[in-house]
């Protein structure tokens, strides 16, 4: 298998120097199977021994290379050359997972990321187990083991299991946290791993934190601040697909009454009531609905959307034709 | 002849009327037709999964089965309606037990959600259906190398796991259809890095400075980049991006009435009366004049 | 001399399942306890195990589990100390799942075992096939619940060691973000810091395995044990040596040669594919030396799981579905994929009694210093580790060891637990400033070489030449060429120079400090090797292929006496001695 060519433009910077950032520019080989961490080492044992990364297991178990290359976060010990070269082209430039946090050439400060998922209490809390009580406890029963003096190991059925959905199998690498656009504009927002810690834990029949679910569902720093662009799912290398976890613990929240009320659960359920009504959406009696008193904060653009024919006044418009067919099928879904 | 099954979406019949008048009138010069789906229901816009998401499935299966009756494939001009009816699609035809489930719901009403119609955004329709050398010919006024930045937003191509068949395999991190459609109508297309950004329309509601702030950073980038005109596929991205532009910004349009310029469309038959952030004669004097013979 | 002196009860050195739960320990006897850590908690090597823990958990008891332990031991286990271990399992996995760990299980709810190499009975519990990550997150998770003080990205230099008392009272270490030195004075110290891999070029190893702890070792004139017994793990993908768990053979999987026969019905007809590493691994080494290879180099074997069908391979294996696509572009679904022996454990290390306490080249207790994990040698495993007993070994005696040193700190301070500031101080030396010298000494060496040459090319070598003489098959000329190769190496490394003069994250320095520990510790694997006339477990010598029960069923102990080696032999620690043969049927 013969090499390939490949330009990389690699990230440098130290913050003990506190000049502003360079990058060093390097044109190599390789070859079919090289991961980039493959073309790093090289380039620090061989080329410039002080490029600075960090890097363990070398199989994307571990968690410690995220970075970026043409600003999309992977795990370099598990990102083929070869696949970033038909991606992005011949020309790569390598980034650490946040600029604004980099300490040393690729290596950033993951102060606040860790910080974040400790705030979402990331251990189990045992819930106590009675063979014959109802609620979460009946999903798992325990079973004496042979001579007594062996431990209880409860029963737990796969149905269980499933529901936590391979959310236990993030490595906390910080791709998707690096990936997704709220966390640098809104510093309080948990952020997509820290959220599917949380996912985890609610699912997991064996816990028995209380306020779990309320903490993910407070506004400012929970499930409500995610803009839904999948940035996170795109880029979770363990493909554990962190958007649909968040949008399960929407669904949760909103049911368990415990969201934040105001705008954001008016915002939802506003939208059930319209299909409802129409089968179609119409954004201006929603937003009405959501934001009350607020709509006049949108007085200005409402004035110029009505100027250029887009404001839609009437509530019943636009209908769906087959608009009692849903109202028909909602209602039997409910 | 091409025909498709449109399903139009909510915004279009409403506040983005430019979407469809755009979508007729590109697709008329390129002999598609365009039958549009007035039964259908809104996708759920990915607000109704957030309460409901065997709701949403079940309205999205429903419209899948207005184009299996039509025989054919469903074709969406809106990035989230797109998305929410690729994974729909997804979950339907590779979940036996849902889909049986979901079946059961529909037949009360004689429907069934047979998979037989994908679900396809007009762009990809035209990058995949139509030659771009089709396109090409259509052109009657070259845009005489404008720059012009796209912008994607996010659902068009993700989750690229699901929608990479039906987006030629689009890379969500570097896309580039956008800017081939730019090149083949004669434009620059402008390189800037959050043209696949969000654009944070779905929280807009309750998060209107995230929106703000993404607004001006794409608009901005773009501008920094030579861009004169910034253009966009998704009627969310198009509504978010007029309603949070800076006071001086470039005009942002659809690419759909790009191409109708560039056919030497006339002006009311794109829509171009309703963008708000377009000003005709600003736009008109970036574009050259199209002779009276080749007016359409 | 820059220096921040502090106090602490207990220091652990690492953070993985070993070094964590002895953590627990000692917080929850309200010890000031800080753990010191190269890489953050999650990123240890624990959580790159795949295949499974061991625990006779629906057994009648636990002497199978005993036997099947002893005797992949090669018997060269110590007795009590695999006693403890077996009997001690069911309630470490009771323990986890009772904290969290998601375990796979059957459909009557119950964990779920996978039968595992040289094991008579499924009894291995597993999570998929990422094992170690499921028990790492889960005790990590309890020790910030229980608020453990963890120094992440603090490298260990140097014990505070007095040889004259026998005894340690601290560590030197360094905080790589600015390259600051410490000085933690503690009552006990535990080095939990895992295995030494790194000196092999083909391993399974993380680059974090560097054997840190060994290096700081010897370097104080204390003892390794049983160093020659390195594992080689069958099965790592041919490129790279990343392990392709023994999970994949518990399944089902064939090992082929070129010819695509099951070579391994030839070496162990009864258990094929299950026997135990240390013989798998001399099989396909073997198949591979004569000339059965597959592969493009001819340098591998075939690992072929194509018939255990999809949703076998998508539902419990598929890490290593995974790995071999991207890392090795092999799809395992409808190809077979190329693998070959890699380093992967090291059965060797610290000496330590049955509750972490080490021992020195003697056999008398260094009182403050504690081991465990891989980095220690109880010995559990001897001459060979069965798969799944090292996530096991790790947990069991970490706990052992926290528990042993929270007793004796509160027993002799007649502390009662109130949670108050440290007492060390009361019985252990006081640390000076002078005690940083030798650190210091080792870092600016690394400044005053006189070559211009770096270490890299250096530990290739020594990677290379620890393969071809110290791995699977051994000899006598080849382990005399290593020392000889060995010594040139050591030479030339203290004229090389760090060209990084930066204090933030200098990651040159660093692994040429790791590269120091290496070059004794391979020291101590090439003599020992040379030492033992004899084959047994993972030491295979060409020269002498048959056990040696006479002479040679001891434990080997290693160290440095003014930079000699000395080699001294322990009896393996039998309670029934008598009933050695009667166990291997």
């Amino acid at each position: 298998m013969a090499p390939d060519s490949v330009r990389l433009n690699i990230f440098r910077y130290d913050a003990f120097r506190g000049e502003s950032h360079s990058y060093d520019c390097y044109d190599l080989t390789y070859h079919q199977n090289d991961q980039l961490l493959d073309v790093l080492e090289m380039i620090k044992t061989e080329i410039d021994h002080s490029l600075s990364y960090r890097r363990s297991c070398r199989h994307g178990i571990c968690g410690s290379c995220a970075m970026k290359v043409n600003g999309k976060p992977v795990l370099a010990c598990s990102t083929p050359v070869r696949d970033l070269v038909r991606e992005f082209g011949p020309k790569l430039t390598v980034d650490p997972l946040d600029q604004s946090r980099v300490v040393r050439d690729l290596i950033c400060d993951m102060d606040m990321f860790w910080e974040k998922y400790t705030r979402s209490a990331p251990f189990l809390e045992p819930v106590t187990v009675q063979a014959s009580s109802p609620g979460p406890a009946a999903a798992v029963s325990a079973e004496p083991l042979d001579d007594g003096k062996t431990p209880l190991i409860p029963l737990i059925f796969s149905g269980s299991t499933n529901a936590i959905d391979d959310a236990d199998h993030c490595i906390m690498c910080g791709a998707c946290y690096a990936a997704c656009p709220v966390v640098p504009l809104q510093p309080d927002f948990l952020g997509p791993a820290a959220i599917t810690r949380s996912y985890r834990f609610i699912k997991d029949v064996r816990d028995a934190h209380p306020g779990r679910l309320a903490a993910v569902g407070e506004a400012g720093s929970g499930v409500w601040e995610c803009i839904k662009c999948l940035k996170c799912t795109e880029v979770c290398p363990k493909q554990i697909d962190p958007f649909s976890k968040l949008s399960r613990l929407h669904q949760e929240v909103l049911r368990s009454g415990s969201s934040p009320g105001g705008i954001r659960a008016r915002h939802t359920s506003g939208f059930q009531l319209n299909l409802l009504l129409n089968g179609l959406l119409n954004e201006f009696p929603l937003a009405v609905f959501a934001m009350r008193f607020r709509m006049i904060t949108m007085l200005r653009r409402g004035i110029r959307m009505f100027l250029h024919g887009k404001l839609v006044i009437n509530p019943l418009r636009p209908r769906s034709r087959g608009y009692r067919q849903i109202r028909r099928l909602m209602r039997r879904s409910r | 002849m091409n025909r498709y099954a449109l399903y139009p979406g909510c915004n279009p019949q409403m506040a983005e009327p430019e979407l469809l008048k755009a979508t007729y009138a590109v697709a008329e010069v390129l002999g598609i037709e365009l039958i549009k789906l007035d039964r259908v229901s809104c996708c759920g816009g990915a607000h109704l999964q957030d309460r409901n998401a065997f709701q949403s499935l079940l309205l999205n299966a429903r419209n899948f089965t207005f184009a299996e009756r039509l025989q054919m494939d469903l074709v969406t001009i809106c990035n989230t309606c797109q998305y929410i009816l690729a994974e729909a699609y997804h979950t339907l035809t590779t979940d036996t037990y849902t889909r049986k489930q979901i079946n059961t719901r529909l037949e009360g009403e004689n429907l069934t959600f047979q998979g037989t119609s994908r679900p396809r955004n007009f762009l990809y329709v035209l990058r995949e259906d139509i030659d771009r050398t089709a396109v090409r010919q259509q052109v009657r006024r070259p845009l005489r190398g404008l720059k012009i930045a796209p912008f994607y937003g996010c659902h068009l191509y993700s989750p690229s796991m699901i929608q990479a068949v039906y987006t030629d395999n689009e890379s969500p991190w570097n896309p580039g259809s956008l800017e081939d459609l730019i090149s083949d109508l004669g434009g620059d297309p402008v390189d800037y890095p959050s043209r696949n950004q969000c654009c944070g329309f779905h929280s807009s509601l309750y998060n209107p400075r995230t929106s703000h702030d993404l607004v001006h950073q794409i608009i901005g980038q773009a501008r920094e980049n030579g861009a004169r005109v910034l253009i966009t596929p998704c009627p969310l991205c198009h509504a978010n991006l007029e309603a949070f532009a800076p006071g001086k910004s470039i005009p942002i349009l659809y690419y759909q009435q790009l191409m109708g310029l560039a056919f030497g469309l006339p002006w009311k038959s794109l829509g171009l009366q309703h963008n708000m952030s377009v000003r005709k004669r600003e736009l008109l004097d970036l574009l050259p004049v199209v002779p009276e013979f080749l007016r359409r | 001399m820059n220096v921040a002196i502090e106090k602490s009860d207990v220091v652990i050195v690492g953070a993985g399942l070993a070094g964590t739960s002895a953590a627990l320990q000692c917080r929850r006897a309200q010890l000031k306890t800080v753990v010191l850590t190269k890489v953050h908690p999650l990123r240890s090597h624990s959580g790159a195990a795949q295949g499974g823990i061991n625990a006779a958990l629906y057994e009648r008891d636990t002497s199978a589990h005993r036997n099947d332990t002893i005797k992949g031991s090669d018997y060269l286990a110590d007795r009590d100390a695999v006693e403890t271990l077996c009997c001690t399992a069911p309630e470490i996995i009771a323990d986890l799942d009772m904290h969290g760990a998601v375990f796979s299980r059957t459909s009557e709810g119950k964990i779920a075992q996978r039968p595992f190499g040289a094991q008579g009975t499924a009894r291995t519990c597993y999570a998929k096939d990422r094992t170690g990550l499921v028990c790492l997150q889960t005790v990590y998770e309890q020790a910030v619940r229980e608020g453990v003080d963890f120094r992440c990205e603090w490298y260990v230099l140097d014990l505070l060691y007095d040889p004259l008392e026998g005894r340690v009272y601290g560590v030197t270490a360094m905080d790589l973000r600015n390259s600051r030195i410490h000085l933690i004075q503690a009552e006990a110290v535990l080095f939990a810091t895992g295995g030494y891999g790194r000196a092999y070029s083909r391993t399974s190893n993380a680059h974090a395995n560097t054997g840190d702890a060994l290096g700081i070792i010897l370097r104080n004139g204390l003892a390794l044990e049983d160093m020659e017994f390195v594992q080689f793990h069958p099965t790592g993908l041919a490129d790279t040596g990343i392990l392709i768990s023994e999970a994949a053979r518990g399944e089902g999987a064939y090992l082929l040669n070129s010819s695509g026969e099951r070579f391994m019905l030839g070496y162990d007809p009864g258990k094929g594919e299950l026997s135990s590493r240390d013989i798998v691994s001399r099989a396909c080494e073997t198949e591979i030396r004569e000339g059965r290879g597959v592969g493009p180099r001819k340098d591998a074997v075939y690992l072929d799981l194509r018939h255990l069908g999809a949703r076998i391979i998508k539902e419990r294996l598929p890490e290593l579905y995974s790995m071999a696509m991207t890392l090795q572009g092999e799809n395992m679904l409808d190809q077979p994929i190329r693998v070959a022996p890699t380093t992967h454990y090291s059965m060797g290390g610290i000496p330590t009694d049955l509750h972490g306490q080490v021992r020195d080249h003697r056999g008398s207790p260094v009182y403050g210093l504690f081991a465990a994990g891989e980095c220690a040698c109880v010995s559990v495993h001897g001459a060979n580790r069965l798969g799944g007993n090292s996530l096991l070994e790790a947990i069991v005696f970490g706990r052992r060891a926290g528990r042993r040193i929270a007793s004796i700190l509160t027993e002799a301070a007649g502390h009662h637990g109130t949670g108050g500031p440290s007492r060390a101080g009361s019985r252990t030396r006081e640390a000076t400033e002078d005690d940083a010298s030798p650190a210091f000494r080792r870092i600016s060496n690394f400044y005053s070489g006189d070559q211009q040459g770096s270490f890299y090319p250096l530990r290739k070598q020594l990677q290379q030449l620890m393969t071809a003489e110290a791995g699977i098959f051994r000899s006598r000329e080849g382990l005399e060429d290593a020392r000889r190769r060995l010594h040139g190496i050591a030479g030339q490394l203290h004229r090389t120079k760090v060209k990084d003069t930066s204090p933030c994250f200098n990651t040159e320095l660093q692994e040429a400090l790791e590269f120091e520990n290496m070059v004794l510790y391979a020291a101590a694997i090439i003599e020992s090797g040379l030492h033992r006339r004899e084959s047994r477990g993972a030491h295979s010598r060409t020269d002498f292929p048959r056990h040696d029960d006479e002479n040679y069923l001891a434990h080997t102990f290693f160290h440095f006496e003014e930079s000699e080696p000395v080699l001294d032999y322990h009896p393996v620690r039998s309670p029934e001695s008598a009933q050695e043969k009667k166990i291997g049927t």
